[in-house]
């Protein structure tokens, strides 16, 4: 399913980012974020803005557009 | 001997590079980009250290990072400082471990190792230092701990160049060993390490190799093995392996060397973050700070200190000279010159240099406290619906101290077009120097509501910032917008590196007075003492005054239709301050107080707030101009940026003195 549709605060484990824009992939890979790691959504800002994320023990920030790209399963 | 600093962003790169050097030897630019390059002297006087911008990796994605990628190229270091953060080696490590691979004598920092210990990770340095093969200290930069030791390492014994050779299995390596055959031989740098960047697809090793060799075989051999890679083990490109390869290699070292116990959560930063990027009151307390900050800098606390600067000057300091001149029967040419040109129009500004000092202090908190990250996913949204992202905000807002670093700051946007908007509306926030003019006309003519007017251009600036992108947008196609931002932990700011980056920034305005001000004054002076009819004219038959009327009639419809005006605007163009100065010159008036009292008689505050309007929008100075012209590598921006903002400034500042007008309001 996509990150977007999961739980606030609940983990999941990456295992698609191949449809993500080849520059976030990049800088993602750059931060340690690859298929296999583990993701929680910790907030999202209002009228469709910005996600914050936790993940590899730290936070980043991704538009919804990208965290909707972002494949993963439940735990 | 000359080091160099490495390591990712946000941990804590400038605070050590703080700590051990006392003072810039210099800030200059890297050849052939503007990207600025910081030069510090070792405070064991052993040598000189080189702040690089942080990077993640060796392969660069935006032109900031580039810039550390050429230097590790072209340098002439002798060693490499890396300092990572103990809390997230895992990541930290991968930047380590390619400049272990690149081969240069190199000392690891473990930076905060208390942080880490909080967390409750525990890293010994001693095995980290044997599995790696370099020398590792442990230490804390914000506060200095182990840093003389770190220091008093920097030397030939400590500086080891490590022997790892991580395996990147039986593909990779005979990839490796293929494109080494076919490298030219006289390059000086390690070719096993040429060829694993190349293998990643880093730009800058292909560029800089792309002269001297062709690359069609080297290309076929790589994307012949990205196949075969991404066949037999499932994975989804060359680099994501070499990316694994690396990260399989730093945990076999991590587990030797860290003990991790129960992970305990960061709660300082969260509950922070709970309500400072809190769907709904994220973007008010986001106002209300910036709000507060005007109020001290204007009303509570820098009003007061520029006030008592202001009285000394104009005071005993002024009559001091005066006296002194006459006991010295200096000419009244000379006398005029120093009493009115200098101390009026340089003693003008610099009364302002409080006001500035406290608004950089209070960028150089934003900016170290880990708050700029958070304010660029707030803005996010807005900027998204303008062609822009929420990174674009953190120029914009160091824009507000001074738009050349503001400019320079853009640079950290990925992508080409979206950088070259940031840096063509950088120029429309307001910054320190405008400030000067507007603290001038609110003191006169809006007491009660100092901070407010002035924040309403602030946010004006910022308006028209906005509604420009949109406009541009049209011309300019953007690429898709990228935004990935991290958001460091918030830590308490250092005194040590608040008080320096607020003067790094701000010893840019007290030199900027001794110099062009100065210089700039002196010509306008010169210009109201000389007339067609001789030397020591009325100030109405002075030279100044008969250019200045040719060009005065454009104003009068924004209500500055005077030759004063015309003339502080036109010498505005070299540093906005002139403006102040200029006046002070221009009414033959000392000191600021009693500018302050005739410029009551000529202004309306209507026609004030139009001319602040006017000062905010148009033209940006000439040092910002030549930056826009070395950013984007292009004259015609350059022209264009000059050209917008005189239609823009004259367009609305039209629009508040006839709409004033037809209201009735402030006559």
């Amino acid at each position: 399913m996509k990150l977007t549709e999961g739980q606030i605060g609940a983990k999941y484990r990456i295992c698609n980012l191949s449809n993500l824009n080849r520059i976030v992939q990049k800088r993602l890979l750059d931060l340690g974020v690859i298929e296999g790691v583990e993701v929680t959504c910790i907030r999202k800002m209002p009228f469709g803005g910005p996600y914050i994320l936790e993940v590899c023990g730290q936070q980043i920030s991704l538009r919804k557009k990208d965290v909707n790209c972002i494949e993963v399963e439940e735990m | 001997m000359e080091f160099a600093l490495f390591g990712n962003p946000n941990t804590g790169k400038t605070s050590l590079f703080n700590i051990l050097t006392d003072s810039y030897a210099y800030v200059g630019n890297w050849s052939g980009v503007t990207v600025e390059k910081k030069v510090g002297d070792l405070s064991n006087e052993k040598g000189q250290l080189i702040d690089l911008p942080g990077i993640y990796t060796i392969n660069p994605l935006s032109k900031d990072e580039a810039v550390a990628t050429e230097y590790l190229m072209n340098g002439t270091f002798h060693g490499i400082i890396n300092i990572v953060d103990a809390s997230q080696l895992l990541r930290n490590m991968q930047l380590t471990i390619q400049l272990l691979e690149f081969g240069a004598p190199l000392i690891i920092g473990l930076n905060m190792t208390d942080v880490a210990k909080s967390k409750g990770i525990l890293v010994d340095p001693e095995k980290l230092s044997e599995k790696l093969g370099v020398t590792v200290v442990p230490i804390i930069a914000r506060s200095g701990h182990g840093c003389d030791k770190l220091l008093k390492r920097l030397d030939e014994q400590n500086l080891h160049r490590s022997s790892i050779k991580i395996d990147y299995g039986p593909e990779i390596e005979k990839l490796i060993d293929e494109i080494i055959k076919l490298l030219p031989s006289y390059s000086k740098i390690n070719r096993r390490w040429l060829a694993i960047q190349l293998i990643d697809g880093n730009f800058v090793v292909r560029n800089k190799l792309s002269e001297m060799m062709d690359f069609a075989l080297i290309d076929y051999l790589i994307k012949d093995s990205e196949e075969k890679i991404k066949r037999q083990y499932g994975v989804k490109s060359i680099s994501q392996w070499l990316f694994k390869k690396r990260q399989d290699f730093i945990q076999s070292v991590l587990d030797y060397c860290v003990t991790e116990q129960k992970n305990k959560k960061n709660s300082f930063t969260e509950l922070i973050d709970a309500i400072v990027t809190h769907s709904v009151c994220g973007v008010i307390i986001f106002l209300e700070l910036m709000f507060l900050i005007f109020k001290l800098t204007f009303d509570w606390l820098g009003s007061p200190l520029s006030d008592f600067l202001d009285g000394i000057l104009s005071g005993p300091f002024s009559a001091a000279v005066e006296r002194a001149l006459e006991a010295l029967q200096v000419s009244p040419f000379i006398q005029s010159l120093i009493i009115e040109g200098i101390i009026g129009g340089v003693g003008g500004v610099l009364v302002f240099v409080p006001q500035i000092f406290i608004l950089f202090f209070f960028i150089s908190l934003l900016e170290d406290s880990g708050y700029m990250s958070r304010i660029a996913v707030i803005m996010d949204r807005i900027l998204e619906l303008v062609g822009l992202n929420g990174k674009a905000f953190i120029p914009l807002i160091i824009g507000f101290g001074c738009n050349v670093p503001g400019i320079m700051g853009a640079r950290t946007i990925e992508q080409p077009k979206e950088r070259l908007l940031t840096i063509l509306l950088t120029p429309l926030m307001s910054c320190s120097a405008r400030l000067t003019v507007y603290s001038l006309f609110v003191s006169v003519f809006f007491e009660e509501h100092k901070a407010l007017i002035v924040l309403s251009l602030y946010v004006l600036g910022i308006v028209v910032a906005i509604i420009l992108a949109k406009l541009f947008s049209f011309f300019i196609r953007t690429e898709e917008s990228i935004f990935v931002i991290e958001l460091p932990p918030y830590r308490v700011p250092q005194v040590r590196t608040l008080l320096r980056s607020t003067w790094d920034k701000g010893k840019g305005f007290v030199k900027k007075a001794g110099t062009f001000i100065l210089g700039g004054t002196v010509i306008i002076w010169l210009l109201t003492y000389v007339g067609p009819d001789g030397t020591n004219v009325q100030p109405d038959e002075s030279f100044l005054a008969l250019i200045s009327q040719w060009i005065a009639p454009i104003f009068a419809p924004l209500g500055f239709g005077t030759w004063q005006a015309a003339a502080s605007l036109f010498t505005g163009f070299l540093a906005k301050e002139i403006v102040v100065s200029s006046m002070n010159v221009i009414y033959f008036v000392p000191d600021g107080a009693s500018l302050q009292h005739l410029l009551s008689g000529v202004f309306t505050p209507l026609s004030a707030y139009s001319f602040m309007v006017f000062i905010l929008l148009y033209v940006p100075c000439l040092a910002t101009v030549a930056t826009i012209k070395k950013e984007t590598g292009s004259r015609k921006w350059m022209y264009f940026s000059i050209v917008y903002g005189l239609i823009v400034a004259y367009t609305i500042s039209f629009i508040i003195y006839q709409g004033g007008l037809l209201l009735g309001i402030g006559q």
